[in-house]
């Protein structure tokens, strides 16, 4: 068969080329004939399978007997033997049959039926390994079976003299008979023009088979084709020399490859590896990838919007670089989870952005498996919480304030149903007394106590009626000032007089006036209520201390009035709060107070273009003093 | 009717005075006290069959004087009565919580208070 289209001279090297072919693609071959027994079996066949016998003491064997002496090596020895028995009773092809070891390899088959014609000239099994090692030469053969296996075998295989030319080219490297023939004796380039092929693929092969030539060395490379289906594929090709006995080169034989499946994974592979890195830097979250010594691996482009440093420079660093955070528990947490002790964690750190803004970010740290390096290693998302946290701070600050509203307003409405029960509970007592000592008939006198209880308790209300509209009229800004020049010392001392001496537990207060007294524009009306609200709460908050004073000092350009008391003070981080409306200390609970008094001393103290001061002392006593100028 | 006496303990001069008045007028015998302290001390020389008081007093109130009260065997066993313009149920539930016998919300009427103290003095014999 390979007589009828080579000729005498290329059929010298091209049988001893065959034999060569058979080592040099690492295969391990066996052929058989038709009466089943081995026509040929390479070194590598014998030793794949651990054979005690040269290939040499294999011919002419029986098969099955060959392949009882090595079935137990297969996982499934039996079906192993089965199909060595049944294969060359249907003469079907079988490619790529995956066969499992016990030693846990794997080997790929392929089983071919040999043909010469029409006729069955036998079987090869082909067995694929890749730790095939080759070994010596065997040049025992049947060159027609050789040659049908060579055009069996799934890949290109050609071998050129050292003139370029064709010497063998097996049906994947041309297809068609007549082509193969005529292909016989010409260059590369000369059949590819025939074939009217790329004339640019035919030049780089003849590059390469030049340079194999010259340099004596093996080539791989890859080609890249388009399919007659107009599909990309790619070929690993091979050029190796081929040596004589004087090691000097004959002929070069090139093969090749499909590999485009493997290619096209590979794309795959890259596309998705591409795509899975596109997400991880489009996402917000940091990602942070590390190894099993916590050196980080990856982290994503989210670290250097937030930080402004860039990933690269942590490459291979400690996570903890990174984050740059001294928190040991943190760090116990760490190798807690990376020894798989913990599930996972979650916190919060807060780092400095480029920016040079603190930001709260929040961490999530977990175990990652590597499974091409079988290890494990943390992988951690930061999530930057930083104006999350400021919304939750402004809410629970909404929230408060709305919590400190309600209870203002469910203190004022307790403040005004006690200064209005109170006075009320003197008005209804008084009024019944008053029935009772009609009835029994008892003098004006005694019953005047009562009728006048009454009318202070009603002018009591009335003017705590006056207050509460005072402040809203404050609150509205609807007050008008009228002055008068007024005697300063005076005018106290009849306020004083009038209502406090005595106040109603005997006490009394005295009014000290240091340096010279001036007259002073005032508005009488408000001064008056200004004053009378802070000398009061002298008397109510002493209650059982000595009695309250009053200084009165002038001064060039202004005049104080201070109220001084020993009384409970006021707690100081509540100063602030003294002139809000409503507003009562703390340590006041126990006296009736309607929180208003102060705020209308403020405002028309402001109105005569003066300001309150107040130090206080817990349990001390407290000084209020309105400045006013003349 | 057996001679009563009532502790009446108020620091609003004229609550204090208007009751003792309408009790006297029914026939109770009142001691006045113008603050939880000025209680304390006439329970050293008295023990009344019934004790009305205010809860809001400076210094000491209604509440941390019932304490008091209960606190010392020479007077835990006498009836206590609240007489406030703390009307809220919550107040009320404390003080009843602290042993009070009774809550008087002000304003009150004659009538109410008679009828209170009546259920809380002991029975006639």
């Amino acid at each position: 068969m390979l007589n009828s289209y080579s000729t005498n001279e290329s059929n010298l090297v091209m049988t001893e080329s065959l034999d060569f072919i058979f080592e040099s693609v690492q295969l391990a071959i066996l052929i058989e004939n038709t009466e089943r027994k081995i026509e040929f079996v390479n070194p590598l066949f014998c030793n794949l399978f651990q054979l005690k016998y040269t290939p040499q003491q294999l011919i002419n064997t029986k098969v099955l007997a060959t392949a009882n002496l090595f079935s137990l090596i297969f996982e499934k020895s039996a079906q192993f033997e089965k199909t060595i028995i049944e294969y060359p009773e249907n003469a079907e092809l079988v490619k790529s049959e995956v066969w499992k070891l016990r030693n846990g390899k794997t080997l790929l088959r392929d089983y071919l039926p040999i043909y010469n014609g029409n006729t069955l000239n036998g079987h090869i099994w082909i067995y694929r390994e890749q730790k095939l090692s080759t070994s010596s030469f065997y040049k025992e053969n049947n060159s027609a079976l050789l040659e049908n296996a060579l055009h069996n075998i799934p890949g290109e295989i050609a071998i050129f003299n050292l003139d370029n030319q064709i010497v063998f080219a097996n049906k994947a490297y041309i297809n068609s008979h007549e082509k193969r023939k005529w292909a016989v004796g010409k260059t590369l380039t000369q059949y590819f023009s025939y074939a009217n092929l790329s004339l640019e693929t035919a030049k780089n092969r003849v590059d390469n088979i030049s340079k194999v030539i010259e340099h004596k060395k093996a080539i791989v490379w890859e080609e890249v084709s388009i399919s007659p289906l107009q599909q990309t594929q790619y070929l690993l090709r091979t050029c190796h020399p081929v040596f004589n006995e004087n090691g000097e080169i004959e002929s070069v034989i090139e093969q090749s490859i499909d590999i485009s499946e493997q290619k096209n994974l590979e794309f795959k592979l890259k596309k998705s590896t591409d795509q899975f890195f596109n997400t991880l830097n489009s996402v917000n979250d940091v990602v942070i990838h590390t190894d099993d010594e916590l050196k980080l691996k990856f982290v994503n482009k989210a670290w250097q919007e937030l930080s402004g440093q860039l990933a690269e420079q942590y490459q291979s660093k400690p996570i903890f670089d990174l984050l740059s955070i001294k928190r040991y528990d943190l760090y116990a947490k760490v190798f807690s989870i990376l020894a798989g002790k913990q599930t996972g964690h979650e916190g919060e750190v807060s780092i400095l952005s480029k920016e040079g803004k603190e930001k709260i970010l929040k961490y999530n740290l977990q175990r990652s498996f590597d499974v091409e390096e079988d290890k494990h290693g943390i992988l951690a998302t930061l999530t930057d919480i930083t104006n999350h946290k400021l919304q939750e701070t402004q809410l629970l600050e909404l929230v408060k304030k709305e919590k400190e509203l309600n209870e203002l307003k469910t203190a004022f409405v307790n403040m005004v149903s006690h200064e209005l029960r109170t006075p009320l509970t003197v008005i209804s007592s008084s009024a019944e007394i008053l029935e009772l000592m009609i009835q029994t008939g008892k003098s004006y006198e005694e019953v005047c106590v009562y009728t006048k209880q009454i009318i202070d308790e009603v002018d009591k209300m009335t003017s705590f009626m006056q207050d509460l509209l005072m402040v809203s009229k404050i609150e509205a800004g609807k007050i008008v000032v009228h002055t008068s020049f007024v005697d300063i010392v005076q005018f106290v001392q009849r306020i004083c007089d009038a209502n406090f001496n005595p106040w109603k537990d005997g006490r009394k207060i005295e009014v000290e006036v240091k340096r010279e007294p001036v007259k002073a524009s005032i508005d009488q009306k408000m001064l008056e209520h200004a004053l009378q609200n802070i000398i009061q709460n002298a008397f109510k908050y002493s209650s059982g201390k000595a009695n309250p004073k009053l200084r009165l000092s002038f001064s060039k350009t202004y005049f104080t009035i201070s109220v001084i008391d020993n009384g409970i003070g006021i707690p100081k981080n509540e100063m602030e709060n003294l002139f809000t409306s409503f507003f009562r200390a703390t340590n006041t609970s126990n006296i009736s107070g309607t929180g208003i008094g102060l705020i209308v001393t403020k405002y028309f103290t402001e109105q005569h273009k003066g300001y309150v001061t107040v130090k206080s002392i817990m349990n001390k006593g407290s000084i209020f003093t309105l400045k006013l100028p003349y | 009717m057996k001679n009563y006496s009532i502790l009446l303990v108020e620091d609003e001069l004229a609550i204090l005075n208007n009751l003792g008045t309408i009790l006297e007028i029914s026939g109770y015998k009142c001691y006045k006290a113008n603050s939880a302290f000025e209680a304390l001390e006439h329970l050293e020389n008295i023990t009344p069959q019934l004790i009305l008081c205010d809860v809001m007093m400076p210094e000491m109130d209604g509440f941390e004087l019932l304490q008091k009260i209960r606190q010392n065997p020479k007077t835990a066993s006498i009836p206590f009565c609240f007489l406030s313009a703390r009307a809220d149920i919550l107040d009320i539930d404390y003080g009843l919580s602290l042993g009070a016998n009774g809550y008087i919300t002000k304003p009150f009427t004659a009538k109410d208070l008679i009828q209170t103290v009546q259920k809380l003095l002991p029975k006639d014999e």
